[in-house]
């Protein structure tokens, strides 16, 4: 029994056992946090060979060029990646370098798809409907939320739906010539590219289907 | 980013805290050997009853079946000028032995308590609440404790009667936590509470001391702290058990923890001097990290609301842009989303949770109780949280704007 006297020397013990457990806390956290991030980078490399397969496919079926199957798995696949990328930054902040390296490259994979479908869509003169979308989220675009909100709900809603979001602050070169090409101003966040018209601030849910 | 150094430094005292008092319990587990008592002195135990003719009888009738020598067994019941069939019931128990008085309601149990400290004549003697239950083996048990003249006071572990609902299930594992921690309290000598229910006092404390603070609304705390001051220790008896009844609706819960709150914190004000090195590990160590829990429970608690309000404002509008069809966002994801988002701060919250339930396990172990508490723990690490801030931030409200509070 201790009483009424002070154990410097537990106190000290107790405070080095809780800091070593704090640190194998913190250790082990950031462990599952980085494999985490490598399983993103595996899926992303998974969607890389997806997409070189199918264009391809694309270049070997010279018979039926325009019966390829899996362009939507593809374009759902990458959609959904944008959430896993979320989840990421909400964990390990969104200018953490190793997020933002995923995102660059996540953006490119996207660029490419997109350039893929508009060829698929001009050469088999296919209806491919097709969103691009620019967003921040770094504080500075009130109403990217809700927009992206609503570009969820209809991805999730309308099959062949194709939406590619892309992160206005990532600095990539290719990025920016999209950006350039079309006229995204940072000022002017939300901007939607609807089938090729670019519609800048907040759009609505009706604007969007009847632009579809 | 601000905000999560305060979320570390928060988790960071919580394990420190809850390591302390399990590495505290463990090393000083001779502590919880049976104290065989050397002889049986005389014991009074005060029934102070208001309005409690529901419980009275049982309260009575668990003091009667006592293992204790009978002749040393004073029974004082004090009607506190009761508006319903106390009284009568209470005089049902005068053949049995029991002394039965009644008094003008002054409003406080102080009063009652030092009416009744006036008709006793034990050496010892106790408070045990009209609404609580004794152990027939817990006096005994108690007892031996007072073999060390510095005793002053033995506690008991006190429990919750029969779990009913929801805030009852969470009252428990509360109680429960409460016999872990008041144990490990008595080996740092820093128990600042001598609950109402079944505490016994060696009686030449009271008569060299002064009696109960009458108008105090925490006069359990009041006297404890009074023990602490001069210098005298108390003990608790872990597996000497009195059960008590629950508040049942969240009103009565909340009256309950106002005045205990309020009360805790006037008597601590009150008795400031034990803080500091002098008073040992209760001046240095448990009576600030009391405070400096509620302190950051009630900065988590604010800001959960607040972020919770600001969330549930985002959602409102995100789902009135899609007119409220919420269906389709329910897909799942179309990979394989299997991430679990376990970041540092989760991984050492839930080793804290761990700590949590190794401590309820312990009292449940060594007070001998056998309820089960799994889903009561469950509920309670969701919800009681949230109220302990809630409680807090009620009862310094009450404090900063003088409002009155109703024994």
């Amino acid at each position: 029994m201790e009483g009424k006297k002070i154990n410097k020397l537990k106190i000290f013990s107790i405070f080095i056992t809780t800091t070593f457990i704090f640190s194998v806390g913190i250790f082990f956290g950031n462990v599952i946090t980085n494999s985490q991030l490598d399983r993103i980078s595996n899926l992303q490399q998974d969607l890389r060979t997806q997409t070189l397969s199918l264009e391809l496919q694309y270049a070997l079926a010279s018979q039926e060029p325009c019966n390829l199957t899996n362009l939507d798995i593809i374009g759902d696949e990458l959609y959904d990646m944008s959430e896993l990328l979320a989840n990421m930054e909400g964990s390990l902040g969104k200018l953490n370098p190793d997020v933002l390296s995923l995102k660059e490259y996540y953006s490119l994979l996207e660029i490419k798809h997109w350039l893929f479908l508009e060829k698929v869509s001009k050469e088999c003169n296919a209806d491919i409907p097709i969103i691009l979308y620019f967003y921040s989220n770094l504080g500075d675009c009130e109403e990217c939320e809700r927009q992206g909100y609503i570009l969820t709900y209809l991805k999730r809603s309308e099959e062949n739906l194709n939406v590619f979001s892309f992160d206005a602050n990532i600095d990539n070169s290719v990025l920016n010539g999209l950006k350039e090409i079309n006229k995204v101003e940072e000022g002017e966040l939300p901007v939607l590219i609807i089938n090729g018209k670019v519609h800048e601030g907040f759009t609505e849910l009706e604007e969007i289907k009847e632009n579809l | 980013m601000l905000w999560s150094i305060f979320v570390y430094i928060a988790v960071y005292f919580g394990l420190f805290t809850g390591i302390f008092f399990l590495f505290t319990f463990f090393e000083n587990m001779d502590g919880l050997k049976e104290r065989k008592p050397k002889r049986f002195p005389k014991v009074s135990i005060i029934v102070p009853a208001y309005n409690e003719e529901d419980t009275l009888k049982g309260t009575v009738y668990s003091l009667l079946n006592l293992d204790y020598p009978k002749d040393k067994l004073e029974i004082v019941v004090v009607d506190d000028g009761s508006k319903d069939k106390t009284l009568e019931i209470a005089r049902q128990f005068e053949k049995k032995g029991v002394m039965v008085f009644t008094k003008i309601n002054q409003g406080g149990k102080g009063y009652a308590l030092n009416f009744g400290l006036t008709k006793c004549s034990g050496e010892f003697v106790g408070c045990l609440d009209a609404d609580s239950f004794v152990q027939t083996n817990a006096l005994k048990k108690m007892i031996g404790y007072f073999d060390d003249e510095r005793v002053m006071a033995v506690t008991p572990s006190i429990k919750v009667w029969k779990d009913n609902n929801i805030l009852q299930k969470i009252q428990r594992v509360e109680y429960l936590m409460g016999v872990f921690l008041r144990k490990s309290f008595s080996y740092l000598d820093s128990i600042h509470v001598t609950p109402g229910p079944f505490t016994i006092y060696r009686k030449k404390f009271f008569d060299n001391y002064g009696g109960y603070d009458s108008g105090n609304l925490t006069e359990d705390i009041e006297v404890a702290l009074r023990i602490q001051r001069q210098g005298f220790r108390i003990e608790n008896c872990m597996d000497a058990n009195v059960y008590t009844v629950g508040p049942r609706t969240l009103k009565t819960l909340q009256r309950q923890r106002n005045r205990w709150y309020v009360g805790f914190l006037e008597n601590v004000v009150n008795y400031r001097d034990l803080f500091g090195l002098k008073h040992g590990n209760l001046g240095l160590l448990i009576l600030p990290g009391a405070f400096i829990s509620v302190a950051l429970s009630i900065t988590l608690f604010s800001y959960t609301i607040i972020r919770g309000i600001f969330n549930s404002i985002d959602w409102f509008f995100n789902l009135s842009s899609v007119g409220f069809d919420f269906y389709p966002l329910l897909v799942r994801n179309s990979l394989d989303n299997t991430l679990i988002d376990f970041n540092p701060l989760r991984l050492l919250a839930v080793f804290s949770l761990f700590l949590g339930l190794a401590m309820v396990l312990i009292s449940k172990k060594y007070s001998k109780e056998d309820c089960k508490v799994g889903f009561s723990y469950f509920v309670y690490i969701i919800v009681y949280w949230l109220l302990f801030a809630f409680w807090w931030i009620v009862a310094i409200n009450i404090k900063l704007f003088k409002r009155k509070i109703a024994w």
